[in-house]
């Protein structure tokens, strides 16, 4: 670790004015186009601390109106519409913004690296979750927000039961929204497996890398379903497909499969980064190392694992045979004992250590006590016998509370009075602190202990009023009461933040003596973060090595060269943690704002059913990515370049996996789970709906398949040999290929719109037409995208940014071709074969 | 099936709570077998939850305030194996096998004709009611009533003909929903002859919060009697004699029937017992002298988005005829 | 596939998900089985002394606890052969192999159990 490291002899000072001049912020509107990890976290978060303030104040009216019996505070259109929202807002537009908020600004810091895998994925995704949410909140303004329940159970939120356009502001504003949530995924996959610092192999990575890991697959594996059934349901509406309609084979419960199969995994999305930001505190408040890492591990794995099998414990009262039942029962039992091992991990690590109770460490507890008391109701509810009884009533309400306050909330407000000097560079005082600590906890087991009463008496949920001769009003009074209390309380919490972040005191480097590398910087942070990054050779560098803050600021590690220009962080080997890769990371943008406005375009035209203009919106946002893609990698060869610590290293567009084909291969984990629920859907209703089987079958007539089939192993073969034509003799000799494979791909897209057109009765006719169309719409979908794909990448040949060395931009799309092949040959047998064989 | 268990109202605090506000709905004090089987499932969960809990959180705070740094010892590890796998595993298992052989005998299985059959209907925002087995095997027609037996299982076929509803008697047993297109069976049982309230459990619409209805349990003889008056309910040729005939027919016979022995040609409730029914607007209002003439009139401000159209051109001596005429019918 | 976690690949990661991937399969063939079993009325058919679906879902749980088994006595054969140049990682990545294959196991027969003791479409 000499001097001599550190190219060129830069003292820290001219080092730190170098980084600084490279990773400036342009201001002004120029604000529209920064990825920053940093400034969109805060942005996340901020975005999501409004719509929990907003949720929260719908949560204050449903107290107020619940108050006292046939209470005439507000009528039934606002409060069906109060608490959709109240449930829509908490769990789609605060929950999961905050929690990706907390990872986008925290995971960098504390994996030793300078940004995320995609900064411009994450701006993007920053601005879908503006727009979509806006849309959603914004419906209120005008008295036409979602009343169909957050849940959204069809046929009550189907056309002819809800005719307004509540229910499709729901769906489009959420799935914009969702596609947020999937773009954030996939970005975080690909950080914490590519973008950590040297030396932090998996067994060194902090939990909450972990936890967010297992997390950030839920989401991409777990938001596909929804955002399908939210297509399916809008389709329905907007032109009646009845998939979910029984008079004409669809089901309703097909849609409560779908939303649960999002809405289970989605509680432990919630959950599992909390649990996370807990195990980086704990060990700090302990002063002692993590007891229990590898348990800990596991018991991540495997709670995320399970919570896609406990899906149906939502639907123990719609019929399923009692045996099923019981599996889902058993899984939801199951789940109880790897947060059982978190639990005792925590215990053990502060009974390692010399515990001493800071602040957050009071917020803990509040998350201690209440979470285990929701999770004890939990395994009450998992009980098939007993949820016949407290279904759908106030118990479950109370139940939920506990658990997403207690596992979620908590731990939230103990992670922002831990990493406040972290963010504003300030030291929390603890007097308003712990008021608003005491208030909100009081508050909290005041409004929701007593309403599992409420439940067992009888009282359903989501009712605007009830009767006084059914004995509920002391109870609701009671819970009433409580949750003014606990509003106060969080307001004070607030005016507590917003006063230390303006005017709290200075805090050094460090304040709480923790172990996690995100403690090693200057306080606030840097837009770079280190000015080098270290080699770290335990879970808690800072422990380890205390010398390690100086040297980094001193610029003795890796990357404390500043050169071209360039943002760089090191791109590692997933499991080892050996440096593999420079990742060159992109500057600001316009083109995540510009390709978010275009999805705005397409969604808000879509929803006031301007078609015309949604077909405008969705082409320029069609060439807007084009364009964002064309902008990415580097025109000429590279070779490898000092990376510190006499190690040499290619930057990322000349290596074999950069971010970008980590990030392509997740994305087809997304895409083939929204595909396996498609062809779950279509087996489903043929299998359980009634009203089938429907007045005709697709026309059996192999032309249509055959050319579709023909086309897509062309394409596929097209760009096979198009990457090998790069490697063999350059770009110039792939670009014929990729002309090919143009034409392929519109061939194979033509031939899948033939079928809802020509060989099958009008997608209206029943919901076997409809998913039959919708599956042809899908492949159509993919042959459409991976002509432009030939075409972009043949183009990029041209243009010079393909050269054997750079060959990534033919790879993905020989990925995509070789998908689109595979769910080709399947859509063909699902829709030809099954029929042949079931007729 | 099990005999009658009463929950031990043991705890104080919860026996101050339940005591002070008794529920006609409370699924604490069960009123059958299905009902009591789980609640004494809750009182055993509760017991053990309550101990757990107190466990749990104690070993945390004495971790967090006398812990004086043990360090990682295997006795320490051991906490995390002991705590958060054998424990909770051996809790689950027993539990669920507990509750997996409960819930098994509180399934519609078939017990011959010894079961009550009755085929429920959910309607925004009230419920018709079907006796398949009438006197004469004729179906009988009526809504947001129930008459059964007492002391015998009853099946109730459940299903929908609009959004989806559930149907839930909670002192009777558990909840069961009704979806369109499918019909669900839910086995529940009275102990006594006795009046339970019931309501709609599933979100269904605007007036999703009045959809309710009364069980009465009957003994055996005592429900044949009762059901063959109920079966004979129709319009007498002195009540075809009223003014208000006439305008039942045009007014409101496109959508109700005022007769038990023919359903209800409109997604509406059939208005042959009306008058004696206890509560009108589907379990909500007592049925007193006035309640059906101020229903005609202000429906829409009694329970607001009901899909009853608005009766305004009727005048008062209009209603009030209409009322006459069923009023005479039972 | 590389024999050893000590050479570093991300198939690691998948091969360490194993327990819980092969129990996952074996929970979507049990409920998929029932609810296809139901829908089709195999469980009015009688075989082997019982009614089919009942068979048919306890053969498909014996499959996938055997299926489990080797799983397990594969993942302890990795433990034993974590060693070299990355033996910390190699070692982190063969015992959370282990355990998480103890852990599918273990939930597997939790879930499937139900299969012998319950009628499958009631």
């Amino acid at each position: 670790m000499s001097a001599a490291d550190n190219d060129g002899g830069r003292s820290p000072v001219e080092l730190h004015r170098e980084l600084e001049a490279i990773w400036r912020n342009p201001g002004g509107l120029g604000r529209l186009t920064v990825v920053n990890h940093s400034v969109i976290g805060i942005r996340f978060m901020i975005a999501g601390a409004i719509f929990f303030v907003i949720g929260g104040v719908l949560a204050m009216l449903i107290r107020a109106q619940l108050a006292t019996s046939d209470n005439a505070f507000v009528g039934h259109e606002a409060y069906n519409q109060i608490f959709t929202m109240h449930g829509t807002v908490m769990m789609f537009l605060f929950a999961i913004p905050m929690i990706e908020g907390v990872a986008l600004y925290l995971l960098p810091k504390v994996l030793g690296a300078r940004d995320l895998a995609f900064p411009r994925l994450s701006a993007f995704g920053f601005l879908c979750l503006v727009f979509g949410g806006s849309i959603v909140v914004g419906s209120m303004l005008f008295g036409l927000a979602p009343d169909s329940g957050w849940f959204m159970y069809t046929p009550l939120s189907s056309r002819e039961f809800t005719p307004g356009i509540n229910a499709d502001i729901w769906l489009i504003g959420i799935t914009f929204v969702e596609v947020s949530a999937v773009a954030i995924g996939i970005e975080l996959v690909v950080t914490i497996l590519k973008i950590r610092t040297a030396g932090m192999a998996l067994h060194r990575m902090p939990l909450f890398a972990w936890a967010m890991l297992v997390t950030a697959f839920m989401i991409v594996l777990g938001f596909p379903p929804l955002i399908l059934g939210a297509i399916m349901l809008e389709v329905e509406r907007a032109f009646d497909w009845p998939f979910f309609i029984a008079d004409r084979g669809g089901d309703a419960l097909l849609w409560q499969h779908l939303f649960w199969l999002f809405g289970h995994p989605e509680v432990y999305i919630i959950f599992l980064p909390a649990t996370g930001l807990v195990s980086l505190m704990i060990p700090t408040f302990a002063r002692h190392p993590f007891v229990g890492y590898t348990a800990v591990v596991v018991a991540l794995i495997a709670t995320g694992f399970i919570s896609f099998a406990l899906w149906v414990h939502h639907m123990y009262v719609v019929g399923i045979p009692y045996l099923a039942l019981v599996f889902f029962s058993a899984a939801s039992m199951l789940v109880a004992i790897p947060t059982a091992v978190q639990f005792f991990a925590w215990i053990a690590t502060l009974w390692a250590g010399r515990p001493y109770m800071g602040l957050p460490m009071l917020y803990l507890f509040g998350f201690l006590f209440t979470f285990v008391f929701g999770g004890l109701t939990g395994v009450m509810l998992a009980l098939v016998p007993f949820d016949w009884q407290v279904h759908d009533t106030h118990f479950v309400v109370a139940h939920l509370h506990y658990v997403l306050v207690g596992g979620f909330v908590f731990p939230l407000l103990a992670a922002a009075y831990y990493w406040l000097p972290l963010i504003s560079g300030r030291n929390p005082n603890p007097r308003l602190g712990h008021l608003a600590f005491w208030l909100i906890f009081i508050g909290f087991h005041v409004t929701f202990f007593i309403m599992h009463f409420t439940g067992l008496m009888g009282m359903p949920r989501r009712v605007y009023t009830y009767h006084p001769a059914f004995g509920w009003d002391l109870f609701n009074l009671i819970s009433s009461i409580g949750g003014f209390v606990m509003s106060a309380g969080f307001a004070l919490f607030f005016i507590d933040i917003i006063l230390q972040t303006l005017h709290g005191r200075r805090a050094r480097r460090n304040p709480w003596g923790a172990g996690t590398l995100e403690w090693g910087m200057s306080l606030p942070p840097k837009l770079y973060n280190f000015a080098s990054l270290p080699e770290v050779s335990g879970r808690d560098p800072l422990w380890d090595r205390p010398e390690l803050a100086a040297e980094m600021a001193g610029g003795h590690h890796y990357l404390g060269i500043p050169r071209n220009n360039w943002q760089e962080t090191l791109g590692v080997d997933a499991v080892t943690g050996r440096p593999d890769q420079i990742i060159i990371l992109p500057g600001p943008s316009w083109y995540p704002f510009l390709g978010a406005a275009a999805l705005l375009v397409f969604f808000f035209s879509f929803l006031v059913q301007l078609y015309p203009l949604a077909i405008a919106g969705a082409a320029a946002a069609t060439v807007i990515f084009m364009l964002w893609g064309w902008a990415n990698g580097l025109k000429v060869d590279q070779s490898a370049l000092p990376a510190g610590h006499g190690k040499h290293l290619l930057p990322h567009p000349a290596v074999s996996d950069p971010p970008g084909w980590w990030g392509t291969c997740i994305t087809f984990v997304a895409d083939g789970t929204l595909f396996a629920c498609l062809l779950f859907g279509y087996f489903f209703l043929w299998a359980v709906a009634p009203g089938w089987p429907p007045p005709s079958f697709i026309d059996p007539d192999p032309l249509i398949p055959a050319i579709a089939v023909t086309a897509l192993i062309a394409g596929a073969f097209t760009a096979h040999r198009a990457v090998h034509a790069n490697a063999a003799s350059g770009p110039g000799a792939a670009i014929p290929w990729q002309i090919a494979g143009l034409l392929a791909g519109l061939v194979a897209c033509g031939a899948y719109i033939a079928i809802p057109l020509y060989a099958i009765a009008p997608p209206t006719t029943h919901a076997y037409h409809a998913t039959v169309a919708l599956m042809a719409i899908y492949g159509a979908f993919h042959a459409g995208v991976a002509a432009l794909l030939s075409l972009h990448s043949g183009l990029r040949c041209a243009a010079g940014y393909v050269s054997p060395q750079r060959s990534l931009d033919l790879r993905v799309a020989r990925l995509w071709w070789g998908y689109t092949a595979a769910i080709g040959a399947i859509i063909v047998l699902a829709l030809y074969a099954i029929p042949a064989v079931a007729t | 099936m099990k005999t009658t268990r009463r929950p031990r109202r043991l705890l104080p605090l919860v026996a101050l709570a339940v005591a002070g506000c008794a529920s006609p709905l409370s699924t604490l004090e069960p009123a059958g077998p299905a009902a009591s089987e789980i609640a004494l499932l809750w009182w055993v969960m509760f017991w053990a939850s309550l101990a757990i809990l107190l466990v749990t959180l104690g070993l945390a705070l004495i971790a967090a305030l006398r812990a004086t740094g043990h360090g990682s010892t295997t006795r320490n590890r051991l906490l995390v194996i002991g705590g958060g796998v054998l424990w909770p595993t051996a809790t689950i298992t027993g539990l669920i096998v507990y509750a997996v052989y409960s819930g098994q005998h509180l399934m519609a299985v078939p017990v011959g004709e010894r079961a009550f059959q009755i085929e429920i209907t959910g309607h925004q925002f009230w419920w018709e009611v079907r006796y398949p087995d009438g006197p004469d095997g004729a179906t009988i027609h009526d809504a947001n009533e129930i008459h059964i037996p007492a002391g015998r299982p009853v099946d109730v076929h459940i299903t929908t003909e609009d959004v989806i509803h559930s149907f839930w008697v909670p002192r009777l047993g558990g909840k069961l929903d009704a979806i369109p297109g499918i019909t669900n069976v839910l086995r529940i049982e009275a102990d006594a002859p006795g009046t339970y309230r019931g309501l709609c459990a599933e979100f269904c619409g605007a007036q999703h919060a009045r959809m309710g209805f009364v069980v009465y349990a009957h003994e055996e003889e005592a429900l044949a009697e009762e059901l063959a008056r109920i079966a004979e309910i129709a319009p007498a040729p002195e009540a075809q004699e009223l003014d208000g005939a006439a305008l039942f027919e045009a007014e409101c016979a496109t959508c109700h029937s005022a007769d038990t022995a023919s359903r209800s040609p409109g997604p509406a409730p059939n208005l042959a017992r009306v008058a004696e029914r206890s509560h009108i607007a589907a379990g909500w209002f007592p049925n007193d002298s006035d309640a059906l003439r101020r229903w005609v009139r202000e429906h829409q401000t009694l329970k607001p988005g009901n899909l009853m159209p608005v009766m305004d051109h009727l005048s008062d001596e209009e209603i009030d005829a209409v009322a006459a005429y069923l009023e005479a019918i039972p | 596939m590389t024999r050893s976690p000590a050479i570093a690949s991300p198939v690691w990661l998948a091969v360490a998900s194993g327990g819980l991937i092969i129990w996952a399969s074996s929970f979507v063939f049990l409920y998929a089985g029932l609810s296809i079993g139901c829908a089709l009325g195999w469980h009015h058919v009688t075989l082997l002394g019982a009614n089919a679906l009942t068979v048919l879902l306890a053969a498909l749980w014996l499959v996938h606890l055997v299926l489990q088994g080797c799983f397990q006595w594969y993942a302890l054969g990795l433990w034993k052969r974590a060693t070299g140049p990355n033996e910390g990682v190699a070692r982190f990545i063969a015992g959370i192999t282990c355990l998480i294959a103890a852990t599918g196991l273990a939930s597997t027969v939790f879930i499937g159990a139900a299969v012998l003791v319950l009628p499958p479409c009631a």
